[in-house]
C-alpha cells in the first residue's frame, strides 16, 4: 500500500467522488434543515402521537400516483375557516355562519368528512349551538347533525371557553345523525329504499358524494357547499377557527401509513438521524481501530500480541447475531441508539486495527522515523505526529467505508424491531410497514422510499470511499 | 505438509477460540443485567412447581405441606446457585448456554409443539444451512466468473456497466430487496409465493415437495444472489487487475507467450487465493443477510426465528440462536480455511 499526502484536485478527480460529494452535501443541508425547523421531541410527541395525525387519511397513496394511473383520486382537503362568512342575529340569537362550496371532479369519494371546532367562547349561561348542513349538486340540502356545547357550571364566570386544547372534531362520515338524514333525503329523492345496515356495506363516503343508479352508487361529480351554523343565545361569542377536512385518496409527497402519519415528515426525520449514526460510529470505529492498529504496528511486543489477538477473536464473530444479542439483552437501556453505535464500534474496530498494523510496521523502518527517533522524539509524538498523519488518506478511505455499514446495521437491526423507539429511523418505518403487513397488500409507499433513501445514503457514501480507492493505492489509475 | 497442517492449525486454534470468546461475553453480560438470574429462577420455578405436585401426594396436612415445599425451594434455588450472586455461577452459565441448557421457551413452539430451547433450534439449522450456503455457491461462481471476464475486458463499457452495477448491489440491504421482489412478483405478478417454505398444506409426495420446496426458495434465493454477486464481482475484479499489473505478468507477455497461458497460469491461478479469502470473508455478511432474508421472507430457519424471539420476549432463544450462529460461523470458516490451503501453493509447499 502506496501511502502519501494528496491534494484537493486529485481528491476530485474521479467522477464517483464528485457525484458522491455533490449528493453528500445536499443530504447535509437538508439534515441541518431537518434539526431546525423539527422540534427536538419529535419522535415521542409527533410521530408516534396517534392523535397527532387523526385527521389524515390512513394508508393512503402519494399525491402523484394519479399522474401514472390516469384516474382522478380526491387529494387531501383542508378547508381553515378564521372568520364566519356571515354574522347576524335571528330573533333572539347571534348567529356565525362559516360557508364551504368546493367543486367535486374526482372519480372517487373521498374517504372522511371531519369538522373540527376550536375554541369557542361564549357569554350567556345558555350554551351556544351548532348545526351542520350540507349542500349537493343534484339539489339537496340537508341537515346533517347538530349539538349543544356543554353549558357552563356553577363554578364558572364568564367568558366561558370551550374546546381549547384540543378541538371537537366531528366525524360527519361516522356520524349516526348525519347518516340517517342524508339517508332519508336520498331515500325519497331518488325513490329507493336503502337502510342503515346497507350504507354500512356500501360504505358511509358514498352517500355524501354518490347518487344511486342502478344498484350501484356513482360519483356525483359538480359543487357542493358544507355549511355551519353557531347559534349563540342572548349574547354574541365567537370561534376562534373552524375547520373542514376532507379526507384524500391520495396524500403528499408519500402517501401515508395505517396511522395516518405523513410518511413524508418521517422520512425527512431519519435523514440526520441516519447520518449521524453513521459518522459516529465511523468517527469512533475510526479512531478506536487506528490507534490500536498504529499501537500494534509500532509498540510491538506484548501489547502487539495482545492487541492482534483480541482483534483476531473479535473479527471472527459473526457480527449481525452478536449486535442482536447485546441490543436485545441491554434493551431497557435508556439511549438505544448510542448503544447500538457503542456495540457497533466495540466489535468493528478490529477489521482497521488488522489493516492499519502492516502499514505500520513497513512505516517504522523508514528513514524519517529512525529521524524522528534520533532527535529524541518520544514514542507517543512518533506514532500520532509522524504516523498517523502519513496514514491519514489510507484511514480516510476506509472510515468512509465504515459509514454504509454502519447505516445499514441500524437499519437491519430496527428492522428486526430493535431499533430506538423515541428517535424514528427509516429502519423503524419499514419494519412497521413489514409487521403491519403492507407488502403483502401492495403497499408500496410505505416500505420502498425509506429502503430506498437508505440505499441511497449507503451508495453515496460507498461511491465516495471507491473514488478514493485510485487515490489511496495509485497502482489501479495506470489502467 | 507439516508446514501447511502448522498454518492450518494456528489458524484453526485461533478460530475456535471465538467459541469460548463468544461464551464468556454473553455470560457476563447476562451475569451484569440480572438476565442470567431472570432465566435461572424460571427454571428453578418449573422444577419447584414439579416438586410441589408429587408432595401435594404424599402430604395431606397444609401446614406440613407448606413447610415441606419452602425446604424444597430453597433446595433447589441453591441446587441453580441462585443464593450467590452470578459471577460464582459464571462457569455454570457457560456450560448452560454451550448445551442449550436454558429451559423452555414461554410461547414459541417447535414444529413437533416442543418447548425446549434445543429442539427448537436444532430442527431449524438444515433450513437456514439451505438458505445461506444454495446462494453463496451460486453468487460466488456466478460472481467470480463475471469478474473475471470484466477485468480482462477493461475500459470497455460492460467492464463500467457491470462495475457500477456492482457498486450499487454493495449498499442493497437484503431485506429491503426481498421486499421489493415480494411486492413485484409475489403482489403484482403473482409468480412466486412470498413466505414460508412449502404450501400448506405440503404436497405427500417426496419429488413434489421438492419442487413445492424449490418454487417457495425461488425469492429468497434471488434476494441472497442479488444482494451478494456485486460484491465477488467487484473484489474478483479488483485483484485480478492488480495481479494483471506485476512485472511476472509482463515478462510473460514479453516471453512471447499465447495470451491465454498469460491469464490461465500466471492471472488466474495466481488470483485464485485471494478471491477465495473474499469468500471467507463475505460469509459474515451472507450469515446476516440470510438472518434478515428468512425474516422478511418467513423462512421456517433460525433467522426468522430471532425476529419471532425479539417480537415476544424470548431471551433464552436469543442467547442460544447467538450461540449457534457463532458455532456455525466457525464452522464453515474452517471448513473453507482448509479449502483455502489446500488451494494455495504457497502455503502448501512451505
Amino acid at each position: 500500500m502506496n501511502v502519501r499526502r494528496i491534494s484537493a484536485r486529485e481528491f476530485f478527480e474521479s467522477w464517483t467522488m464528485k457525484v458522491g460529494v455533490t449528493f453528500l452535501a445536499i443530504l447535509v443541508v437538508m439534515s441541518i434543515f431537518v434539526i431546525i425547523v423539527y422540534p427536538a421531541d419529535f419522535g415521542k410527541r409527533v410521530w408516534s402521537n396517534p392523535m397527532y395525525w387523526a385527521d389524515n387519511p390512513k394508508l393512503v397513496p402519494p399525491a402523484w400516483i394519479t399522474l401514472l394511473t390516469g384516474e382522478k383520486l380526491p387529494e387531501h382537503t383542508i378547508f381553515k375557516l378564521k372568520e364566519p362568512a356571515e354574522a347576524y342575529w335571528l330573533r333572539d340569537a347571534y348567529v356565525l355562519e362559516y360557508r364551504v362550496d368546493f367543486n367535486y371532479d374526482y372519480d372517487d369519494y373521498y374517504s372522511f368528512i371531519h369538522v373540527l371546532v376550536r375554541n369557542i367562547t361564549f357569554y350567556s349561561s345558555q350554551p351556544p349551538r351548532i348545526e351542520i348542513y350540507f349542500s349537493r349538486p343534484d339539489g339537496l340540502m340537508v341537515k346533517l347533525t347538530s349539538f349543544t356545547v356543554r353549558g357552563p357550571s356553577s363554578m364558572e364566570e364568564p367568558p366561558y371557553q370551550r374546546y381549547v386544547d384540543s378541538p371537537k372534531r366531528i366525524i360527519l362520515s361516522e356520524d349516526v345523525a348525519a347518516m340517517t338524514n342524508l339517508l332519508d333525503s336520498l331515500n325519497e329523492k331518488y325513490n329507493i329504499t336503502l337502510s342503515f345496515s346497507d350504507i354500512l356495506l356500501i360504505g358511509t363516503e358514498k352517500l355524501f358524494f354518490g347518487y344511486p343508479l342502478e344498484d350501484r352508487f356513482n360519483v356525483l361529480k359538480g359543487r357542493y357547499g358544507v355549511y355551519i351554523m353557531a347559534y349563540f343565545p342572548n349574547e354574541p361569542g365567537n370561534v376562534e377557527e373552524i375547520r373542514l377536512i376532507l379526507g384524500g385518496k391520495v396524500f403528499g409527497l408519500l402517501g401515508t401509513d395505517m396511522l395516518g402519519r405523513d410518511l413524508m415528515a418521517g422520512l425527512l426525520y431519519g435523514l440526520p438521524v441516519s447520518l449521524m449514526i453513521g459518522f459516529l460510529a465511523a468517527i469512533l470505529i475510526t479512531s478506536i481501530g487506528v490507534s490500536l492498529g498504529i499501537m500494534s504496528g509500532y509498540l510491538g511486543g506484548k501489547v502487539d500480541v495482545v492487541i492482534q489477538r483480541s482483534s483476531d477473536i473479535l473479527v471472527n464473530m459473526p457480527l449481525l447475531p452478536i449486535l442482536i444479542f447485546f441490543t436485545f439483552i441491554l434493551r431497557e437501556f435508556d439511549a438505544r441508539l448510542i448503544l447500538i453505535i457503542l456495540v457497533l464500534t466495540a466489535f468493528s474496530w478490529p477489521g482497521l486495527a488488522i489493516i492499519t498494523r502492516p502499514i505500520v510496521m513497513q512505516m517504522k523502518s523508514s528513514q524519517f522515523i529512525e529521524a524522528a527517533i534520533s532527535c529524541g522524539a518520544s514514542s507517543r509524538w512518533i506514532m500520532f505526529k509522524h504516523i498517523l498523519p502519513n496514514l491519514a488518506p489510507f484511514v480516510l478511505a476506509q472510515s468512509i467505508f465504515t459509514v454504509p455499514s454502519a447505516i445499514l446495521a441500524e437499519a437491519a437491526l430496527s428492522f428486526l424491531g430493535l431499533g430506538d423507539p423515541t428517535l424514528p429511523t427509516w429502519g423503524q418505518m419499514l419494519e412497521y410497514g413489514f409487521r403491519s403487513g403492507a407488502i403483502y397488500l401492495g403497499h408500496w409507499w410505505i416500505v420502498i422510499p425509506p429502503g430506498l433513501l437508505i440505499v441511497l445514503t449507503a451508495f453515496i457514501f460507498v461511491l465516495i470511499a471507491f473514488g478514493m480507492e485510485p487515490i489511496v493505492s495509485p497502482r489501479l489509475k495506470r489502467r | 505438509m507439516s508446514g501447511m497442517r502448522k498454518a492450518l492449525l494456528v489458524r484453526i486454534i485461533s478460530l475456535v477460540l471465538v467459541a469460548p470468546a463468544v461464551l464468556a461475553l454473553m455470560a457476563i453480560t447476562l451475569g451484569l443485567t440480572g438476565v442470567s438470574d431472570r432465566i435461572l429462577i424460571s427454571m428453578a420455578e418449573q422444577t419447584l412447581q414439579e416438586v410441589k405436585k408429587s408432595l401435594a401426594i404424599q402430604i395431606r396436612d397444609p401446614k406440613a405441606l407448606e413447610a415441606a415445599i419452602e425446604a424444597q425451594k430453597e433446595a433447589i434455588y441453591s441446587s441453580y446457585g441462585l443464593d450467590k450472586p452470578w459471577f460464582y455461577r459464571i462457569f455454570q452459565m457457560i456450560a448452560r448456554i454451550a448445551f442449550f441448557d436454558l429451559g423452555r421457551t414461554r410461547i414459541i413452539k417447535s414444529f413437533t409443539g416442543s418447548h425446549e430451547v434445543s429442539q427448537i433450534i436444532v430442527e431449524r439449522i438444515p433450513n437456514t444451512i439451505l438458505l445461506v450456503t444454495v446462494p453463496l455457491i451460486f453468487s460466488s461462481i456466478l460472481g467470480v466468473w463475471i469478474g473475471t471476464k470484466i477485468a480482462l475486458r477493461t475500459g470497455t463499457f460492460l467492464d463500467k456497466f457491470v462495475s457500477y452495477l456492482a457498486i450499487i448491489s454493495y449498499a442493497l440491504p437484503s431485506w429491503w430487496v426481498g421486499i421489493v421482489l415480494i411486492i413485484f412478483f409475489g403482489f403484482y405478478l403473482k409468480l412466486f409465493p412470498v413466505s414460508g417454505m412449502y404450501s400448506i398444506p405440503p404436497p405427500r409426495d417426496i419429488p413434489m415437495r421438492m419442487l413445492d420446496i424449490m418454487w417457495h426458495s425461488v425469492l429468497p434465493f434471488m434476494t441472497l444472489v442479488i444482494v451478494q454477486i456485486g460484491g465477488w464481482i467487484y473484489s474478483t475484479r479488483m485483484i485480478i487487475l492488480n495481479i494483471a499489473q506485476e512485472d511476472y505478468v509482463m515478462v510473460a507477455r514479453a516471453k512471447g507467450l499465447s495470451e491465454g497461458l498469460v491469464r490461465r497460469r500466471y492471472i488466474l491461478r495466481v488470483a485464485a487465493p485471494p478471491i477465495l479469502t473474499n469468500i471467507i470473508l463475505g460469509l459474515t455478511g451472507s450469515l446476516g443477510g440470510a438472518i434478515l432474508t428468512e425474516t422478511v421472507f418467513g423462512w421456517p430457519g433460525m433467522g426468522s426465528l430471532y425476529y419471532h424471539a425479539i417480537i415476544s420476549l424470548e431471551e433464552n432463544l436469543i442467547i442460544a440462536l447467538t450461540y449457534i450462529y457463532t458455532l456455525i460461523y466457525i464452522l464453515a470458516r474452517i471448513i473453507l480455511e482448509i479449502l483455502y490451503v489446500t488451494l494455495d501453493p504457497r502455503v502448501r509447499y512451505q
